[in-house]
């Protein structure tokens, strides 16, 4: 990995203004770490999804940035959760 | 000040002429009745006077009639409970209170800061930013204390609050800002489906100002129909009525919190145990905002001589309190509103004309006014106000619309001036959290337009401004806003009630009315009376070039002062619309944030102070270090025994004997803090492998290795010696204040990047008290203890581990050494901490065992030039600046932090490398984080080159001794660094080894 790619992995955020796709932890309570996808505009959460599962597809088809990067193989794939 | 008494003889919606009380302003006894609040009963006895305002220490009385009181702050309350910054108008009097006008000296009519007045030319906006910039070191101590002297507002209470606080977290169905009548048909019609309602008022009743709007519903008055309403609510089941509770804040999603003034108005309350306030907490399926609107003041020639009041807040005064703000008034108004409150003084028998801007327009109200004998002069505007400490005089002047200034002014005595210059609706809630605003032209005025959230406005907050459409929408909400929460219910039938009000000529603005001349010395037409910010301050940031209005309010600060702009903002919009000939919309708003109003901060603290802020974690030999007299140091939430002085020492004396006794016979330390954690699982090797710098799949099931942990930017974030238990199992040992961090650190990669891995990680800190034994006598001491296994050095060597019992009790006994000296850290169920602890002790008593606290643990350790996370490390520190690159593996494919140790910032030239110090003087102890200077100069600045970051006085060596991180340090072995400190001192010290003391390690491996 090149320095630079290791600059933006470290330090480079995507941080578009509305849907988020975000890693959270219960962190008063069961400790558990979760995924949601969250409007930052209006705050409201649009999904829960477990550490391991995928957005509902049209959300997974809403993403921008990496997130839609990382998304387009898994729409492709065809067998979004 | 006049002492003539302004109460009349009849009068007064709501004081009880029945209850007599007794307060003091300002040393000065006064009389009131119940229901009074500061503001009308201390203008019943005839003083205007309320306090002096921020800047320019003008005189200032009472303008408004509630929470948008900007002018009359007072504090209230003596010693403990004193609680500055409260508005005159909404603190209730009661028998004894005690409260006190602020920001004068040395007295409320004679003000020396009142000087500032005289050169305010020399004061205009953005004056801060100019004045006091150079030199910097004035800022100390001139400009600094100068501003603070002349400036700010009350005194903050002495000593401990004395009361108590409370939250209370509530969930609602509906909550309902506000009850006037808006806010009531709301909760009414949303009580009505069976929704849980919760209806909050800033004020002592319900009701709004329906006693000073005019208008009948069914043939009632409106405050006969609010009261029949507010009586329903009041009954409901389902409707929680809280008066006395300001909504201060919406947050997203429907949170809100409530303000409740619980005691402040009635002491008994307080005296039964009650707390003081309580911040509620709620979150709302729906909320509806009846939140009403603020009047504006108007921008004339000094219009804030005390005596200049809004007009709801003057018809207030008579109607509510029974007190006239004067015997001759003007009412200068822009629209017909304030002709209600003409037509109500003059009732009340004050004589009245009203001045009206507007160069025609007519209503019934105007017509009404006319009739009952008020001479109205229309096209006028106030020109000029006369007096100081009271209003004498008003000049009023023929005016057009836009015009710059007058010709010819005639002259009217008065001894008050009621000014109505429109209403802005409240959008303060509206507007927290995300709510969009639009301009309305009628009402010249922001009204609210889309929400993100579940919420309404109706009423004036809405920018409704009759009764009959505000009771239609208001019911129209309530009934909708229930439905919402409640899908399932029916709604009743609603019949509109029949509404009689009068007819209403449109208002028409005025921004800035013209004087003589535009800025005559002495004419200054306040716009924020609280910052003292005018019509000029703003012209002049303007000209200044403040084009974003976000800017113009931060350079001239209006809008900023404690009353967060309600009366302020939309007056300065338009003087700044009109200085740069553009729309109020294009100007922009500036941004609305919590609190509405100020709230106590012991209402946010709640409950939680003292023990309750932060829960403290005892170890279970906490009490014996009590009992030994042991001064405590906070480590994270535990309290750890720091040392344990005897009557016949000092600290320092019982450091030194704790140190050596390690030394040179036995010390025992209180280590159960240690972060503990068990590692468990096929892959718990691997785990480790990747979570530490070093290996830990090679580590021997009974062996010991000290591991560094690095975050993915490389950085050092925890050390520790983690202990193979088992094939499978490991106990890793972290820094007491990361025992949390690193758990949720293993956790967090286990569960979103290594999901493969099976592995469980559990905390363990608690369930084990843990005591290091160190010292050449460590050894004798377990023998006396009966271990039924081997502790022969050869048997159990340095980094090992053993299990098994001592002096009866299980333990795990890990062979490491924080100390340098022979030691063993003896695990035992917390349970059982005690016992172990008390027969250590008594095995250790003729072997001249001591016990030792953190600060000997911490000097024992730099002798040894042992590294403690968060001392050498500052977050920006690697395993090779600190010397460690030894523990870096080579081998391991990946570990967390390897590839960012390889970024060629954190290998180039300069680093900050973990270096010895000596100091020439070797009693000379360094401060911690002095910084090294590559030249000493006279006076800062100079190029610093590293710091200390630790620093001890060694009784071992009988010197001081340090560690740093000095740039290049390795390389610079032998060199002498200066350290300027305090005082103009400079400590030289010489660069040496980290370690200073047993630098083979020999004294633990015996």
């Amino acid at each position: 990995m090149s320095d630079a790619a290791q600059r933006d992995y470290l330090f480079i955020r995507h941080n578009p203004k509305g849907l988020h796709f975000e890693r959270w932890r219960c962190d008063r309570g069961c400790g558990k770490w979760f995924h949601a996808a969250r409007d930052t505009v209006t705050m409201e959460f649009k999904a829960f999804y477990g550490i391991s599962e995928l957005p509902p597809r049209e959300l997974m088809e809403a993403a921008t940035g990496e997130w839609a990067i990382y998304f387009k193989d898994k729409l492709k794939a065809g067998k979004p959760a | 000040m006049s002492n003539k008494p302004y109460r009349l003889a009849h009068g007064g919606t709501h004081i009880d002429r029945s209850r007599k009380i007794s307060f003091s302003f300002d040393g000065k006894q006064l009389p009131g009745f119940a229901g009074d609040t500061l503001a009308s009963a201390v203008m019943a006895s005839g003083a205007k006077l309320f306090g002096r305002s921020f800047k320019y220490h003008r005189p200032r009385g009472v303008v408004g009639v509630g929470s948008e009181e900007m002018n009359a702050l007072v504090g209230v309350g003596d010693g403990a409970r004193h609680e500055p910054n409260l508005r005159a108008t909404q603190v209730e009097v009661f028998d004894g209170l005690q409260a006190v006008s602020q920001n004068r000296w040395p007295s409320l009519a004679f003000d020396i800061g009142a000087i500032n007045s005289k050169f305010s030319r020399f004061l205009p906006g953005g004056f801060y930013y100019k004045t006091f910039m150079w030199p910097q070191s004035f800022w100390k101590h001139v400009y600094e204390p100068l501003i603070r002297k002349s400036a700010g507002l009350g005194r903050a209470p002495e000593g401990r609050d004395p009361d108590t606080y409370e939250h209370i977290h509530v969930h609602c169905d509906v909550l309902v800002v506000g009850g006037g009548l808006a806010g009531l048909t709301a909760a009414k019609a949303a009580a009505a489906s069976g929704a849980k309602v919760i209806l909050a008022d800033e004020n002592p009743a319900l009701g709004g100002v329906a006693d000073l709007t005019a208008g009948l519903i069914d043939d009632a008055s409106l405050v006969d129909h609010a009261r029949s309403v507010a009586d329903q609510m009041l009954a409901a089941e389902n409707v929680h009525v809280m008066t006395r509770s300001t909504v201060v804040g919406h947050w997203h999603h429907n949170y809100l919190m409530i303000f409740q003034r619980v005691g402040d108005h009635d002491p008994s309350i307080l005296a039964a145990g009650s707390p003081r306030h309580r911040l509620w907490k709620v979150r709302a399926k729906q909320v509806i905002l009846a939140t009403g609107a603020i009047e504006r003041p108007i921008a004339f020639a000094n219009n804030d001589r005390p005596g200049i009041m809004l007009a709801t807040a003057a018809s207030a005064m008579v109607q509510r309190y029974g007190v006239a703000p004067g015997v001759n008034g003007i009412v200068f108004t822009n629209n017909d509103n304030a002709y209600l409150a003409a037509i109500d003084l003059k009732k009340a028998g004050i004589n009245i004309c009203v001045v009206d801007s507007r160069a025609r327009a007519e209503g019934h109200l105007i017509e009404q006014a006319r009739a009952s004998g008020i001479e109205v002069s229309m096209g006028s505007v106030i020109s000029a106000v006369e007096g100081t400490l009271g209003v004498t005089a008003a000049k009023v002047a023929a005016y057009r619309k836009g015009q710059g200034r007058v010709i010819t002014e005639r002259k009217i005595a008065c001894d008050f001036i009621a000014m109505s210059g429109g209403f802005n609706p409240a959008l303060h809630l509206w507007c927290h959290s995300g709510g969009k605003i639009k301009f309305d032209d009628a009402l010249q005025s922001f009204r609210p337009d889309r929400h993100p959230d579940a919420i309404q406005a109706v009423g004036a907050a809405n920018g409704t401004m009759d009764v009959a459409t505000t009771l239609s929408e208001a019911h129209a909400a309530g009934e909708a806003a229930a439905k919402a929460a409640l899908p399932k219910t029916k709604t009743a039938k609603f019949k509109a009630p029949e509404v009689k009000e009068p007819t209403r000529a449109p208002l028409e603005s005025i921004w800035f009315a013209p004087a003589t001349g535009k800025y005559n010395e002495g004419n200054k037409h306040f716009i924020d009376f609280q910052n003292d910010v005018t019509v000029a301050d703003l012209e002049l940031a303007q000209r200044e070039g403040y084009e974003s209005v976000e800017h113009t309010k931060r350079y001239t600060t209006f809008g900023m002062a404690t009353d967060q702009g309600k009366t302020s903002n939309l007056n300065g919009l338009g003087i700044l619309a009109e200085a740069t000939g553009k729309s109020i919309p294009e100007i922009g708003v500036t941004t609305f944030r919590p609190p509405y109003t100020p709230f106590s901060f012991g209402s946010i603290a709640g409950v939680l102070t003292n023990n309750l802020f932060l829960p403290i974690r005892r170890t279970p030999i906490y009490q014996w270090h009590v009992d030994r007299q042991a001064t405590f140091e906070p480590v994270g939430q535990w309290r750890r025994a720091y040392t344990y002085t005897a009557a016949s020492e000092d600290r320092h004396g019982s450091i030194n004997r704790e140190i050596l006794a390690v030394r040179h016979k036995v010390g025992l330390l209180d280590a159960s803090t240690l972060g503990k954690i068990e590692i468990k699982g096929p892959d718990a090797a691997e785990f480790l492998d990747r979570m530490y710098t070093n290996m830990f799949s090679t580590l021997k099931v009974g062996k010991c290795r000290y591991g560094l942990m690095m975050n993915e930017l490389g950085f050092l974030t925890d050390d520790g010696v983690t202990v193979r238990l088992g094939e499978d199992h490991f106990l890793m040992h972290t820094t007491s204040g990361g025992a949390d961090r690193i758990a949720a650190w293993l956790e967090e990669w286990l569960q979103t990047e290594w999901t493969h891995y099976k592995v469980f990680v559990t905390p363990v800190t608690e369930q084990w008290a843990q005591f290091a034994i160190a010292g050449p006598r460590a050894r004798n001491v377990l023998a006396k203890l009966n271990p039924d296994f081997d502790i022969s050095h050869e048997a159990f060597p340095h980094m090992s581990f053993k299990h098994g019992k001592l002096g009866g009790y299980p333990v795990r006994v890990y062979r490491i050494s924080f100390s340098g000296e022979q030691s063993y850290e003896v695990a035992v169920p917390a349970n059982m901490g005690r016992g172990l602890w008390n027969a250590i002790m008594e095995a250790g008593k003729e072997l001249g065992i001591e016990p030792y606290g953190t600060e000997a643990l911490h000097v024992l350790r730099a002798e040894k030039g042992f590294i403690v996370i968060g001392d050498e490390t500052d977050g920006t520190t690697t395993p090779v600046d600190v010397g460690l690159d030894g523990l870096v593996s080579k081998k391991k494919a990946d570990f967390i932090g390897k590839r960012s140790l390889e970024q060629s910032y954190l290998k180039g030239p300069n680093r900050k490398q973990l270096v010895g110090l000596l100091t020439e003087e070797p009693t000379d102890v360094l401060p911690d984080g002095a910084y090294a200077v590559r030249a000493v100069k006279d006076k800062p600045p100079m190029d610093m080159v590293g710091q200390v970051t630790s620093s001890y006085h060694s009784p071992t060596l009988e010197r001081s001794i340090a560690m740093a991180l000095i740039e290049n340090g390795r390389a610079r072995m032998g060199e002498t660094l200066s350290f300027p400190i305090e005082g103009g001192k400079v400590m030289r010290a010489k660069i040496v080894d980290p370690v200073f003391y047993d630098k083979e390690g020999a004294r633990q491996n015996v």
